[in-house]
């Protein structure tokens, strides 16, 4: 679809402008260790809330989960 | 990285100890210096510091200097985990990361082995107790070796 | 809530990799390093690179109101983490579900009845009593056939009501299982097998993911690839599309649906206190994806009363595409999650959805997340509250609510406090509502006084428990 291929476009250009350097230090990602801050912290919500919309309404899905996190290790 | 950058180190440090405690690496010269980096959020870092201790006991006669640099934002923030686990570590603060930033790298924690003759020999990405071992026989292969 | 689970394989999926990337929890301030419940040796064993174990597990429970579907789910997960980066989940989901589900037929002013096959060949009894409604009734013999004991299910739908089955009830168990680790440059692969059954469905799920770190672990890129099918065999068998309702088994007892897709990820950490996640999803199905229960009302062009039920019908492949996006901020003691996501299929459905989570800390175990959500799709192009007689039959015609142009909001509120700094109990409450086109200008006669958006509202409440453990 063309207006979705250029909102994904224009978006992923946004992120990843600079992508190279972009973000914190190893020592700066603190916060993005915190369980919280994952993507995906309570995986059995999401499934729950996931299942409930599927079944009222036409859309379903369009999440990934990988990223995030503090690189420990 | 030589003995050279070894010396910038100190001088560029030494110009930030408004900011970070001076980390004098001129104090071990002629000894193996295991520089560690680390954070109390980080997990591994806290499994990293019984071996670290158990290190310094073994091979700390051999001329094995443990410096732990604490990454943390607030200072104190370690206070509770370094009053049960420090040992006979030196613990340097870096609040603002500007040792860390001297050295370039991605995992926490990180450790960089310096040689006797001030280079820098090997660097640790993480700490996995599995690998214990292999990090033992790095800093062992530098202690045997003579300062120059 | 008769609609199967999507993307719950996906879902098991993409907690792999959460995992890899995900430390314990130590704050940069010493309150927080008390709230996470430091071991006695002051160690927080709980992080990536440590080998650890946890359990989840949530009872949901579903309750649309006007005394339509409820349904209670019980799950539970396993997941296992390896000391350099491995992953093994383990999942399994039961619900039940009852209640009164609308058959599709539009409200008349005058009383309705419908047949429909009882649940099994041969069957004597029907869902009547409790669940009310419902009797056993000798069909007449097909012309030319001989004369047989054939039996089926009636029941009746008083004026001005919208016409629900209420005799409507199934189980569904599934499971699934996966594993992921790092490979090479790699930095996870992993894959995915799930099953789930129910008494008219079973569906098969396949799923793969590959995902790789870059600048620091500060960029991730990741592929999943995932593939399900479906198999249908409903009470009754699979009935012809557009034909008049009866009670009859009909000769075709099952119909498969396949579907293939892909998700494409880029995750950014955006600085100390922002994540940023951008996705790209593709779905080509093909197969059966009618509802073999529903059907679709033929009325009187003039009076608008209902002739006759027509099962409905659905297009055979359907294509669909979505951009996901999503933010988590951390601003001093609260954590901010907001989404977009735009949708779009070749059934002409488009929809945007928006969420708000704000995350508020209450001292040093307690939480309270107050939620939001916003949601509008268009109509399938195929989507009609009825059909009229005298005009040609559509190849496609659905009367489901789920396919036609609606609003709907959610509000929600989650608490949640953390016990022994290793478990964590949650507490969530949802209601959703949804806002269709309940009196279109162009409805005919007796059909302008009739509500005629068959959609509900409903609540929503989950209690949790996640325990991590070694």
């Amino acid at each position: 679809m063309n207006k979705l291929s250029r909102i994904a476009v224009l978006l992923a250009a946004g992120l990843c402008a600079g992508c190279s350097s972009l973000g914190p230090k190893p020592w700066e990602k603190d916060l993005m260790a915190r369980p919280e801050m994952q993507l995906d912290p309570y995986p059995l919500q999401t499934a729950a809330q996931e299942h409930i919309y599927f079944s009222k309404e036409a859309s379903s899905g369009g999440r990934g989960f990988a990223g995030g996190g503090c690189g420990c290790n | 990285m030589n003995r050279y950058v070894l010396a910038a180190l100190m001088v560029l440090l030494g110009g930030a100890v408004a900011r970070a405690e001076p980390l004098d690496l001129s104090r071990y010269r002629g000894k193996v210096v295991y520089l560690d980096f680390w954070a109390s959020w980080c997990t591994p870092c806290h499994l990293s510091f019984p071996w670290m201790n158990d290190l310094q006991q073994s091979y700390g006669r051999e001329g094995l200097a443990i410096v732990a640099v604490d990454l943390d934002r607030d200072p104190h923030a370690a206070d509770g985990f370094l009053a049960e686990n420090r040992g006979a570590l030196d613990i340097v603060r870096d609040p603002k990361g500007d040792i860390a930033r001297q050295f370039n790298f991605k995992d926490m924690p990180t450790a960089i082995l310096i040689g006797r003759d001030g280079r820098i020999r090997a660097t640790h990405s993480g700490f996995v107790t599995s690998q214990e071992g292999a990090y033992q026989a790095d800093v062992v292969r530098l202690l045997a070796e003579k300062a120059p | 809530m008769k609609k199967r689970k999507a993307g719950r394989i996906k879902r098991a999926l993409s907690a792999f990799s959460t995992t890899l990337l995900v430390a314990a929890a130590c704050d940069d301030s010493a309150l927080a390093q008390d709230f996470y419940g430091l071991d006695k040796q002051g160690r927080d064993n709980f992080g990536p690179g440590i080998a650890y174990s946890e359990i989840d597990s949530a009872l949901l429970i579903y309750q649309e109101s006007g005394g339509r579907v409820q349904a209670i789910e019980p799950s539970a997960s396993l997941t296992v983490h390896g000391p350099v980066g491995q992953q093994l989940s383990l999942s399994a989901v039961a619900d039940s579900v009852s209640g009164a589900t609308p058959n599709g037929a539009v409200p008349s002013d005058q009383t309705q009845t419908f047949v429909t096959p009882l649940r099994a060949v041969g069957s004597t009894t029907t869902v009547t009593g409790a669940s009310g409604g419902s009797t056993v009734i000798q069909l007449p013999p097909t012309p030319g056939q001989v004369a047989t004991a054939a039996l089926g299910r009636q029941y009746t739908v008083a004026p001005n009501t919208l016409p629900v089955d209420k005799g409507f009830h199934d189980h569904r168990a599934e499971v699934s299982a996966g594993w992921s680790e790092p490979l090479g440059p790699i930095s996870e692969a992993g894959a995915t097998l799930g099953y789930s059954q129910e008494e008219d469905y079973r569906s098969i799920t396949l799923a793969g993911r590959l995902a790789k770190n870059f600048n620091g672990d500060n960029t991730t890129v990741s592929l999943d690839v995932n593939g399900e099918f479906d198999s249908s065999f409903p009470f009754g068998g699979i009935p012809t599309p557009l034909s008049v309702m009866n009670a009859q088994f009909k000769p075709q007892s099952s119909r498969d649906k396949t579907q293939v897709g892909f998700v494409l990820g880029l995750t950014q950490v955006m600085s100390r206190n922002w994540l940023t996640s951008l996705n790209y999803a593709f779905d080509s199905q093909k197969g059966y994806e009618t509802d073999p229960y529903r059907v679709i009302s033929l009325v009187d062009p003039g009076s608008g009363e209902p002739i006759s039920s027509l099962y409905e019908s659905r297009p055979g492949s359907r294509q669909t595409q979505s951009v996901y996006w999503d933010n988590k901020v951390m601003w001093g003691p609260t954590l901010t999650e907001v989404s977009l996501r735009y949708f779009h299929d070749d059934w002409g459905i488009s929809s945007e959805t928006a969420e708000l989570s704000e995350r508020i800390s209450l001292g040093k175990a307690w939480y309270i997340e107050p939620n939001g959500r916003l949601y509008h799709q268009t109509a399938a192009n195929f989507y009609a509250p009825y059909l009229v007689s005298g005009t040609n039959l559509p190849a496609y015609a659905s009367s489901d609510s789920r396919l036609s142009r609606f609003d709907a909001v959610t509000y929600g509120l989650t608490l949640g406090v953390h016990i022994s700094g290793r478990t964590e109990l949650y507490l969530r409450g949802d209601y959703y509502t949804q806002m269709g086109q309940h009196h279109p200008a162009n409805a005919i006669g007796q059909l302008r006084s009739q509500n005629l958006f068959q959609g509900s509202n409903a609540t929503i409440i989950q209690a949790g428990l996640q325990w991590k453990f070694h």
